[in-house]
């Protein structure tokens, strides 16, 4: 059920009509902010309604905070976003909380509507909006009787969340680095892909974001560039690159000619030469980039072509 | 107040030549003390009325001077090389045209408060000679995930255009910018001299960025990682330093959450003599810190790490913590603790006489474990910790940290209802022990107004003042009314308060207060105060020096708004968020401020609310209206 929770503090709710109209005249609350990319077609008063969101106990609260979460920038870990993005689609019909639950929003959307705004956002919810709670009258001198968090509240920065909640734990980040590596071979319709590139003898890898290229040519170019340095130097012709520009077409000869080749890692951790794939499958596919020596990938050749016949 | 009427001036000449572009002549603050936040190149007039000769006095084209102006020149440029503080270079600046010219000739640190006051171009432009360059981004609430991520305030632009125009600069510091890998690729290609990198709160990048600059930039002196998020990109950027001797006199690398190559470590700070300041991440055990501070005596400032063992210590004697860190006689700044063994906190008594610095703000140390060590700093000036040290603890403090200046408490437990250890009686007690105080941010949940008048009357010095209530709204827990005495004492009694911070429950009152004696106050933070308009209206018609302005959930609308339409080119930025803003009344903002860029920022196109305005960022800027806005940002 905590994961279910934890769900439930990612990802967007659909505002309930079951939930007193709060006015809005003089205060307005972030109940906005709860809309989901699904709103359109539920065309309930988003503005008017507000929800709540309980702490499920010891939960961490950042989870609870956090609207925005990013691909790989994240600094929040949310360790319970794997699970929770196939409990979603396993329960997408019965991912309903109930209203008054203290312990989980009231989200009694539509059943297909969380778990579609799921998949939809996948790992790469820029937008998770935990539901707002209401906006205390400013008369009333208690705290509000569920424990509702408000986002951003109190304002403490997330890394200084996130270090308290590690340290709570003593485990060393795991959790972040996993989304990491989890958000990298997430779902295709993730914003952004970046998968790491090293190259044999350079001394530091690169990210790059494959969404950016649209063709293995425009990949190959970006290569050559971000890691012109290391050919140049190599081989000892520039000092090394400098701002004078770099000499592509010897790179173009160097990447494509017998010195190196591109290689990557492929879902089934299977290394293949980069290139014999149409492209839409390789950036489904690709996991990590590695620029090696020719000599070294020869090895590899039989096996391409053995999958790329079992396979298509 | 009337004077906050001016408009944003422009030099005459800007219309005649427009290739050297006047327009950025105007400055900022009207010589401010303040070392923080002035805008470079902002637009504005001071008030001071003599800007008026200086715009009808430097008509006249640009080409040819006369030759006594030449001499003045050289002149001028030899004394105005004296100049560092930038109030000061911008007043020079503003005298005449040849005084403008030979000031922004001779300003090597650049100061740019809003990447989006200005275009990079307008920079290298204007300045010519820039080897140090401070930039600030996002605005601070984007902390608290009160804005999508990918807004902005990309270092790319930047870092290409110094590249070519500043090939000496050897300083970046950079605050809340969006940093990738590639620009720091760029930075360490282009800049042979490069000595200092400081990225606080940034992100973007990961430990591959940061690789590339330890090897690249031979010079090194200062890189400095403050709370940024970086991501592990598995890369052992410690082992990139060149093999020889470094210049590194600063390393800190405490917010990298990911693991390091000790030994690499070791290495690097036995060939760096003049590495003063380290701080290390919660990665490095107390064992290893132990070795490198038989390695590093000469140490000024530290961060100790995670202070603690990640297995069981050896059955062998464990190190002698306390012998390591008695040598290290130069030790005045403390830090780290991240995963605190409250066992070897005893430790670090051999340095504690010595310590300005504290900052135990992710140690959750009791009172008791928290008493014995601070009775020892007598020399504290700043001290962080988080609120688990109780009142107890805050008292402790009172009775001996004589010389405090700045504290800051953080809750061990961030939620609105958490326990809250430390409350008003903390607060007096610091108050009435540490009489020296300048800045203090407070977070509890309990709070009197009795507290807050106390350390007004008691703490004549502060500049800073924030307190966070963290439950919205809360009273007065003792009187039961709402902290409008309290706040109202701080601005009135607290003649040198530039930046204030409110919580609790407030009422148009408090606001009243802050315009009325606020005059100093540049940055203000509201969240979850005030009933009306009235409110802001106090504030953006009584505070002459306001410069950031930060406002959440709180019920001001357009009226109040409006009403400062005579400010909004004086200040840094306006941020509103979830008021009761209307879409029209910012159209009409936008339309008659047309140097003032209007963004407002949702988080989807439902039309259904097209016109209520959940997030309104405001500021001035020379350039228009970015070019690289998101699509959930509407500039209007």
């Amino acid at each position: 059920m905590s994961e279910s929770v934890v769900a439930a503090a990612e990802h967007d709710y659909i505002g309930l009509s079951e939930f007193p109209i709060m006015e809005t005249t003089t205060t307005t609350t972030m109940s906005d902010k709860t809309k989901t990319r699904d709103n359109n077609n539920d065309g309930l008063n988003f503005k008017a309604t507000e929800l709540r969101l309980g702490l499920p106990g010891s939960e961490s609260p950042e989870r609870v905070d956090t609207r925005f979460l990013s691909l790989n920038k994240s600094s929040c870990p949310v360790s319970g976003a794997k699970r929770v993005f196939s409990d979603a689609i396993n329960e997408s019909n019965k991912w309903v909380f109930s209203p008054g639950s203290t312990t989980a929003t009231g989200d009694a959307g539509s059943g297909s509507g969380p778990g579609s705004s799921v998949v939809k956002d996948g790992k790469s919810t820029t937008f998770s909006k935990p539901a707002v709670p209401v906006k205390e009258k400013k008369s009333s001198a208690t705290a509000p009787a569920s424990k509702a968090q408000v986002v951003g509240w109190p304002p403490i920065r997330s890394f200084r969340k996130n270090s308290m909640a590690s340290s709570q734990s003593q485990k060393p980040g795991n959790n972040s680095e996993t989304e990491e590596a989890e958000a990298k071979s997430g779902p295709e319709q993730q914003p952004c892909l970046y998968v790491k590139v090293s190259m044999e003898g350079a001394p530091y890898l690169r990210k790059i974001d494959l969404k950016t290229y649209k063709s293995y040519l425009e990949l190959s170019s970006a290569l050559e560039k971000m890691f012109s340095c290391f050919t140049i130097g190599q081989f000892g012709s520039h000092g090394g690159c400098g701002r004078d520009g770099l000499n592509e077409s010897r790179l173009t000869d160097l990447l494509r000619g017998s010195e190196y080749v591109v290689t990557y890692e492929d879902k089934d951790s299977d290394w293949m030469l980069v290139g014999d794939v149409p492209w839409e499958m390789f950036i489904c596919s690709c996991k990590k980039l590695r620029i090696m020596k020719s000599s070294e990938a020869i090895g590899l050749a039989p096996r391409v072509m053995e999958k790329c016949r079992s396979r298509y | 107040m009337t004077q906050d009427r001016s408009e944003m001036s422009e030099d005459d000449d800007d219309k005649q030549s427009p290739p050297l572009d006047l327009r950025s002549a105007a400055i900022a603050e009207p010589s401010s003390s303040s070392s923080s936040s002035s805008v470079v190149v902002v637009v504005d007039s001071t008030p001071n009325k003599s800007r008026n000769c200086i715009s009808s006095s430097s008509s006249g084209s640009l080409t040819s001077q006369p030759f006594p102006d030449h001499v003045l020149e050289n002149v001028l440029e030899n004394v105005l090389q004296f100049l560092d503080s930038r109030c000061d270079r911008n007043a020079a600046s503003l005298v005449c045209k040849s005084w403008w010219r030979v000031e922004a000739s001779t300003r090597s640190e650049v100061f740019i408060g809003n990447c989006y006051a200005l275009s990079p171009a307008r920079l290298t432009q204007r300045f010519k000679r820039v080897s140090s360059f401070v930039l600030k981004g996002k605005p601070r609430f984007a902390d608290f995930n009160l804005m999508p991520p990918d807004w902005g305030a990309n270092f790319a632009p930047w870092v290409s255009t110094m590249a070519k125009a500043y090939p000496w600069l050897e300083k970046v510091d950079l605050k809340r910018m969006f940093v990738t890998d590639d620009d720091l690729a760029l930075l360490a290609d282009s800049f042979p001299g490069f000595k200092e990198l400081i990225l606080v709160c940034c992100e973007g990048f990961g430990t591959s960025g940061i690789a590339i600059v330890a090897n690249k930039c031979r010079k090194l002196k200062v890189l400095d990682l403050i709370e940024s998020e970086v991501t592990d990109d598995e890369v052992d950027w410690i082992s990139c330093f060149p093999e020889d001797v470094t210049c590194l006199e600063s390393l800190a690398f405490d917010c990298v959450e990911a693991p390091i190559n000790f030994k690499a470590l070791e290495g690097l700070v036995a060939r760096s003599p003049f590495l003063k300041k380290l701080r290390l991440n919660r990665f490095v055990s107390l064992v290893e810190l132990h070795r490198l501070l038989l390695g590093a005596p000469q140490l000024t400032s530290l961060g100790t790490g995670s202070f603690s063992h990640d297995e069981e210590p050896q059955s062998e004697q464990e190190p002698d913590y306390a012998a390591a860190f008695s040598a290290c006689k130069s030790v005045v700044c403390l830090s780290g603790f991240r995963e605190l063994m409250p066992e070897y906190l005893p430790a670090i008594y051999p340095v504690c006489a010595n310590l300005t610095s504290l900052n135990f703000s992710y140690a959750n140390i009791s009172p008791d474990m928290f008493k014995p060590i601070i009775q020892n700093c007598h020399k504290l000036q700043v001290f962080w910790a988080l609120d688990s040290i109780c009142d107890e603890g805050l008292q402790a403090v009172a009775e001996t940290c004589k010389e405090l200046r700045e504290l800051r408490i953080f809750p061990f437990d961030p939620r609105e209802d958490s326990e809250g250890p430390v409350s008003e009686v903390g607060l007096q007690a610091i108050s009435e022990g540490c009489r020296k105080l300048e800045s203090i941010l407070y977070f509890c949940q309990r709070m009197t107004n009795a507290a807050v008048i106390a350390m007004s009357e008691n703490c004549p010095e502060l500049t800073v003042f924030r307190l966070c209530i963290m439950g919205r709204h809360r009273p007065d827990h003792v009187t039961g009314k709402p902290m409008d005495e309290g706040f109202g004492a701080i601005v009135k009694n607290c003649k040198k308060l530039t930046r204030l911070a409110v919580s609790g429950l407030l009422t148009d009152q408090a606001f009243r207060y802050m315009g009325e004696y606020g005059k100093l106050v540049r940055t203000l933070s509201v969240a979850f105060a005030g009933d009306s308009d009235m409110a802001l209206r106090h504030v953006l018609e009584g505070c002459p020096r306001l410069q950031k302005l930060e406002i959440r959930d709180s019920p001001f609308g357009d009226a109040a708004l409006r009403s400062g339409m005579h400010r909004y080119y004086n200040m840094r930025f306006v941020w509103m968020s979830a008021c009761s803003l209307s879409r029209g009344c910012c159209k009409d903002i936008a339309s008659a401020m047309p140097n003032l860029v209007v963004e407002v920022i949702g988080s989807d196109d439902d039309d259904e609310n097209r016109d209520y305005v959940e997030t309104l960022y405001m500021y001035r800027s020379l350039d228009g209206p970015r070019k690289d806005a998101p699509k959930f940002v509407a500039i209007l």
